[in-house]
C-alpha cells in the first residue's frame, strides 16, 4: 500500500531533500565547480548580518500574523456555524481575498491603498491624522504585509468549520437538554473537539507563515526592500541562491530554518499533548 | 473587505493610460478592450491557458483527494515500524524553503524526460507528497472514535475495506476542505508551471499572466488585471460548490 | 457504490491522462524526421511574444526543416528558469541574457563558440562591433540590439506651457530646465522621476568623468567620489522637489504607467519610449541623449549590447539550423520592420537602414537617440564579473538608505563600493 509513496517520496520528496543537505556542505554555485566545504557554510551563517535581519523580520512577522488571523478566522467560523441567512454568501465573501493568492493583482491593489493618495490614507484624513506611503516606509511596510496576511484568514477559517462540522450534533444537543447555555458548550464541548483543528491551523499558519516569500513582492517586487524592512528568511535563502548563485550557502540557511522551526514545531507538539483533544485517545 | 475586489474589476474596465493611476471609485469611461485584447495578447489565446489549468488542477484534485486520505489513515491508525520517520519527512517537507528543493526536483523531472509535460505537477499529488493535506486529514482521522474501525475489523473487514467504507465517508469535510484548498493552490502555482513548461501553448494561467506585463513601464497593467478577474471565476464556482461538501460534513455522509 | 464508482472512474482517468502527456515530445530540442527542432528563449512585453511568435511562423512556412519552439517569460521568470535550466543542462538552443549575467554565464560555460556559425551571414555586422563583445578573446555571443541611455520628456506639456527644450543638454542645463518647469507649470507637474537607479545612466555620468564601471579585469572601476557626486545632482533635485517624492513614487523607481501623466521627463533607456507611447498614446515624447558633462572625457559615449548566445550542448548537426534561425532573426528586413527595436536599435546594418525609412514617430526619436551617439568616439565598455550579478539591488540599496535619510550619500556609496569590490 505504500510503495507508490515510497516511490514518490524517494525521488520528489526525500532526495531533493538529502541533495540539498549534500549541498548545504558544498560551495555549489550552478555556474562553476563544486567543492566540499564541510561545515563552513553553517559557520558563516552565524557571521552574516543578513541572516539575523531575515530572521527578526520574518520572527515578527509571524508573531504578528498568526495569532491576528486565527483569532479572526476562529471567531468568525464560530460565527458563521451558527447558521444565518446567505452564510454560502458570507463565507465566500470571507474566503475571496484567499482565492486571488499573491498576484500581481494583488502587488497592484496593495499599493493603491497603501499610498499617499490612497484609501487608507483617505479614511485617516476624516479623523484628521496625516498618512504617508505605508508601504514605503522601513516602520510600516512589515505591518502592511501582516494585514495583508490577516485579510487572508478565509484559509484557516474554512478549516475551522470543517472541523466544526465533524463535532456530533448528539453531543451539543445532548448539552443543551441539560441546560449549559452557549458559552458553557463552546467551553466544554466545541472548543475541545476543535483543539485537533486549532492545532493544525497553528501548525501551518506559522510553518506558513515562517516561508512567506511572494508577499515580499507586493512592496518590494522582491528585493526585501526598503532598506530589508520586508527581508524575508525564504527570500533571503531564494535571493543567495538565485541571484547570487550560492545554493551551497543558500541550501544551509534553509537547512537552519528547518532546524529552527524543527525544534519551535516539536515543542509545539509536545505541548499539544497538554491541550489538544483526539477523539480516538 | 471586498472592496478592493471589486475596486480591481473596475479597474479592469478603465483604459491603459488611467488604470494606475486611478482613484478610490474612478468615474468615467467603461470599456472591455483590456478583455478582448487581454485575451488574445500572446501567440496563443487565453482558452488554452484555462484549459491547461483546468487539467493540471483536475488532476491535481483527484491525486491529492486519493493519496492523501490514504496516507493520513495508514499514518494516524496502523502501527508500522517507520511510521515515525515518514512522519518526521512529511513534517520537513513542510518546514524547507521550497526554492533549494527546486533544482534537485527539476533534475528528477529532467532525466525522466518530464520536461513539457503536466507531470511534474500532478505526479506528486499522486504521490502523496502535499505533506500539508496529509496533516490535516491525519488531524481529522484521529478524531474518528476507533470504535467504529475496530467493530468493523471484528465484522471480517480488511484495512482497505475500513479505509474505503468507514474512514472516506467520515472524512468529507476534510476532503471538501482539501479539494478547495489544492484547486486555489494548484490553479495560482506560478513557480512549477514557469520551470517545467515552456512552450506557450502549455502554459498555465499564472505564467500567461505574468507574461502580460511590462516591467520597465507597467504597460499591460489593464489587461493584467482583466485576465486576473477571469481568472477568479472558475475559482469561485468552484468554490460554491465545494464548500456546500463542508457544509453538509457528517449528517449526511451515511453514519446513522 | 456510486461514490465508489466515480472514484474509480477519476483514477482511471487520470492515469490515462499522465500517459497521454507523457507522450508529448521532450523539451531538448532535436532532429525527428529531417525536421530541426530549435528552441529560442527569450524575455520581452507580452505583445512582442505574439509578433515573434508570428514571425517564426512565417520563417517556418519557408524553411519546412525547421521547427522553433518559443520559450517565452517576463524578464525576471525568465532568468530564474535560466537558472534551473543550467542547472539541469537544459538550456534553450538560442537565449537571451540579461545584463547582469552576461560573465556569470560564461563562467558557467553555456556558450557555444559562434565564430563563423554556419548560415549566419556576418557580412552586416560590424566587425569592430563583434570585437568588443568578445568575451576571454572569443566571439560566444551575437548582439540583438543596443541600447543606449537618454532623456526623455513630455512635448505636449512643454507646448501647453509654451516652454522649450533647452538646445544644449548638459547636467546643469538639464537640472535648470526641470526646475523652470516644475515651478512654472500651472498643474502641480513634476520634472522628472526620481530615477537615480537606472544603471545606464550612471555608467555614462562615470564615463563622463573619466570612470569605468567595470574594469577590463573585471574590478569595480568606479570611485566613491564618482558614484557619489551623481547621487548629489539626484538629491538637490529631490530635496528642492524638482523630482517627485520618492514617498509618492513609492520607491525609487516610479512606474511610468502611474505617473506618466504627472511627470515631465524621465531618463532611461532609448527604446522604452517604444511601450511608454502605449500607455499614453495621446502625448508627443521626445528622446535626446543623456545629458552629458560640459567637459567630459573623451570617448564616453557607450552602447549597451542586448546579446544572445547559442547553448554550448547543440550538436554539430542542428548548429546550421540554430544559424539560420538567428540569421533571420538578427539580419533580415521582416524580422525588424515587424517587430520595431523593441529590444533597442538593431545591431545590424541592413537592419539599421530598414528602420530608417520608419514613420513612426517614436521610432524616429529612438533612431535619432543611436545615431547621435554612434557618431561619436567610443572607448572600451566591460560588462559586469560574474561574481557582482547583484551589484544593482546593492546599489538600490545605498540610494534607499540615502533617500530615507538613514545614511549620508558617502556612507551609503563607501559601503556600496566595498560590499560589491568585496564579492569579487
Amino acid at each position: 500500500m505504500l510503495l507508490p509513496w515510497l516511490v514518490g517520496a524517494l525521488g520528489i520528496t526525500i532526495g531533493p531533500l538529502i541533495a540539498s543537505l549534500v549541498l548545504s556542505l558544498t560551495n555549489y554555485s550552478i555556474l562553476g565547480s563544486t567543492e566540499f566545504v564541510g561545515l563552513d557554510n553553517y559557520a558563516a551563517v552565524f557571521s552574516d548580518p543578513k541572516f539575523f535581519k531575515s530572521m527578526s523580520v520574518t520572527l515578527m512577522y509571524v508573531c504578528l500574523a498568526v495569532p491576528l488571523q486565527l483569532g479572526l478566522a476562529l471567531g468568525l467560523a464560530l460565527l458563521l456555524e451558527k447558521g444565518i441567512r446567505w452564510l454560502g454568501v458570507y463565507r465566500a465573501g470571507f474566503y475571496l481575498p484567499s482565492l486571488l493568492g499573491a498576484s500581481v493583482a494583488i502587488a497592484l491593489l496593495w499599493r493603491q491603498i497603501f499610498k499617499t493618495d490612497g484609501l487608507v490614507n483617505a479614511v485617516l484624513s476624516i479623523f484628521g491624522v496625516t498618512g504617508r506611503n505605508w508601504l514605503y516606509d522601513p516602520d510600516t511596510a512589515l505591518l502592511t504585509l501582516v494585514l495583508l496576511q490577516v485579510w487572508t484568514f478565509g484559509s484557516p477559517m474554512i478549516i475551522f468549520l470543517a472541523g466544526l462540522k465533524e463535532i456530533p450534533k448528539e453531543l451539543i444537543e445532548a448539552a443543551t437538554v441539560d441546560g449549559a447555555g452557549y458559552g458553557r458548550r463552546l467551553k466544554s464541548i466545541v472548543l475541545p473537539l476543535l483543539t485537533p483543528m486549532i492545532f493544525f491551523n497553528l501548525i501551518l499558519q506559522t510553518v506558513g507563515a515562517f516561508q512567506a516569500f511572494n508577499q515580499a513582492y507586493i512592496v518590494s517586487g522582491g528585493t526585501g526592500g526598503p532598506v530589508d524592512s520586508t527581508l524575508f528568511y525564504t527570500l533571503y535563502v531564494y535571493i543567495v541562491g538565485f541571484i547570487e548563485y550560492r545554493m551551497g550557502y543558500a541550501s544551509a540557511l534553509a537547512w537552519v530554518l528547518v532546524i529552527f522551526i524543527g525544534i519551535l514545531t516539536a515543542v509545539q507538539f509536545i505541548v499539544s499533548r497538554k491541550w489538544v483533544y483526539y477523539g480516538d485517545q | 473587505m471586498i472592496y478592493p475586489l471589486l475596486w480591481m474589476i473596475r479597474l479592469s474596465f478603465l483604459p491603459e493610460s488611467e488604470v494606475a493611476n486611478a482613484g478610490l471609485w474612478p468615474e468615467g469611461i467603461w470599456t472591455g478592450i483590456n478583455y478582448t485584447e487581454g485575451w488574445s495578447t500572446l501567440s496563443v489565446d487565453f482558452t488554452t491557458f484555462f484549459l491547461n489549468s483546468a487539467v493540471v488542477a483536475i488532476l491535481a484534485l483527484i491525486g491529492n483527494l486519493l493519496a492523501c486520505s490514504l496516507s493520513a489513515y495508514v499514518l494516524a491508525r496502523l502501527r508500522f515500524r517507520l511510521q515515525p520517520v515518514y512522519f518526521g519527512v512529511v513534517i520537513a517537507t513542510l518546514l524547507i524553503p521550497v526554492h533549494v528543493l527546486l533544482i534537485p526536483q527539476y533534475l528528477t523531472f529532467s532525466y525522466i524526460g518530464a520536461l513539457n509535460t503536466f507531470i511534474p505537477l500532478v505526479l506528486p499529488k499522486f504521490l502523496a507528497t502535499d505533506a500539508f493535506f496529509v496533516f490535516l486529514m491525519i488531524q481529522f482521522v484521529r478524531g474518528i472514535p476507533r470504535e467504529l474501525d475496530q467493530a468493523a475489523f471484528m465484522d471480517g473487514a480488511g484495512y482497505f475495506r475500513i479505509y474505503w467504507s468507514i474512514i472516506l465517508p467520515l472524512m468529507r469535510p476534510a476532503l471538501a476542505t482539501t479539494a478547495i484548498f489544492t484547486v486555489i493552490w494548484t490553479w495560482n502555482d506560478f513557480l512549477g508551471p514557469l520551470i517545467y513548461l515552456t512552450r506557450t501553448s502549455l502554459y498555465t494561467v499564472p505564467v500567461a499572466l505574468n507574461a502580460l506585463l511590462s516591467t520597465d513601464t507597467g504597460f499591460g497593467t489593464g489587461r493584467l488585471l482583466a485576465m486576473s478577474v477571469l481568472s477568479l471565476v472558475p475559482l469561485v464556482i468552484f468554490f460554491f460548490v465545494a464548500q456546500k461538501q463542508i457544509l453538509e460534513g457528517i449528517s449526511s455522509s451515511g453514519l446513522k | 457504490m456510486k461514490r465508489r464508482q466515480f472514484l474509480g472512474l477519476g483514477a482511471a482517468a487520470s492515469v490515462a491522462a499522465l500517459a497521454a502527456c507523457s507522450n508529448g515530445t521532450n523539451s531538448g530540442g532535436g532532429s525527428s524526421g529531417g525536421v530541426s527542432q530549435v528552441r529560442y528563449g527569450h524575455w520581452d512585453n507580452g505583445s512582442a511574444q505574439a509578433l515573434y511568435a508570428a514571425l517564426f511562423q512565417k520563417f517556418m512556412d519557408a524553411n519546412e526543416d525547421i521547427e522553433i519552439l518559443q520559450e517565452f517569460a517576463s524578464y525576471d521568470a525568465f532568468q530564474e528558469r535560466m537558472t534551473t535550466q543550467i542547472a539541469g543542462g537544459e538550456v534553450a538552443d538560442i537565449f537571451w541574457i540579461a545584463s547582469p549575467q552576461i560573465l556569470a554565464y560564461n563562467q558557467a560555460g553555456i556558450y557555444h563558440d559562434v565564430e563563423g556559425l554556419p548560415g549566419f551571414d556576418f557580412d552586416s555586422l560590424d566587425a569592430d562591433m563583434l570585437d568588443r563583445l568578445k568575451i576571454d578573446g572569443k566571439l560566444n555571443t551575437l548582439p540583438v540590439g543596443m541600447i543606449t541611455p537618454c532623456f526623455r520628456y513630455n512635448q505636449t506639456f512643454l507646448d501647453e506651457l509654451g516652454a522649450e527644450a533647452p538646445s544644449v543638454w548638459s547636467w546643469d542645463s538639464t537640472a535648470e530646465f526641470l526646475r523652470d518647469y516644475t515651478n512654472n507649470n500651472p498643474d502641480g507637474n513634476k520634472g522628472i522621476f526620481y530615477h537615480a537607479g537606472h544603471d545606464l545612466t550612471l555608467e555614462a555620468w562615470l564615463r563622463q568623468h573619466g570612470e569605468d564601471l567595470w574594469t577590463e579585469d573585471g574590478q569595480l572601476g568606479a570611485s566613491i567620489d564618482g558614484i557619489a557626486s551623481y547621487l548629489d545632482w539626484w538629491e538637490q533635485l529631490r530635496l528642492d522637489e524638482v523630482t517627485l517624492s520618492v514617498e509618492e513614487q513609492g520607491g525609487i523607481q516610479g512606474a511610468w504607467n502611474e505617473f506618466g501623466s504627472k511627470v515631465l521627463s524621465d531618463i532611461g533607456s532609448h527604446n522604452q519610449i517604444l511601450e511608454a507611447s502605449l500607455v499614453f498614446p495621446d502625448f508627443e515624447l521626445r528622446e535626446v541623449p543623456t545629458p552629458v558633462l560640459e567637459d567630459a572625457a573623451d570617448g564616453h559615449a557607450f552602447t549597451y549590447f542586448v546579446r544572445v548566445g547559442v547553448y554550448e550542448g547543440v550538436p554539430e548537426d542542428r548548429l546550421e539550423a540554430v544559424g539560420r534561425v538567428l540569421d533571420f532573426n538578427l539580419n533580415s528586413e521582416e524580422f525588424i520592420t515587424e517587430l520595431g527595436p523593441v529590444q533597442g536599435t538593431p545591431a545590424s546594418l541592413r537592419q539599421r537602414t530598414a528602420l530608417e525609412g520608419t514613420d513612426d514617430p517614436n521610432i524616429q526619436q529612438a533612431n535619432s537617440v543611436t545615431d547621435a551617439v554612434l557618431a561619436q568616439e567610443m572607448r572600451p565598455r566591460y560588462d559586469a564579473p560574474p561574481n557582482a550579478s547583484t551589484w544593482r539591488r546593492e546599489y538600490d540599496a545605498a540610494i534607499e538608505q540615502v533617500v530615507l535619510g538613514q545614511a549620508s550619500i558617502t556612507d551609503a556609496v563607501t559601503q556600496f563600493h566595498s560590499t560589491v569590490s568585496g564579492s569579487l
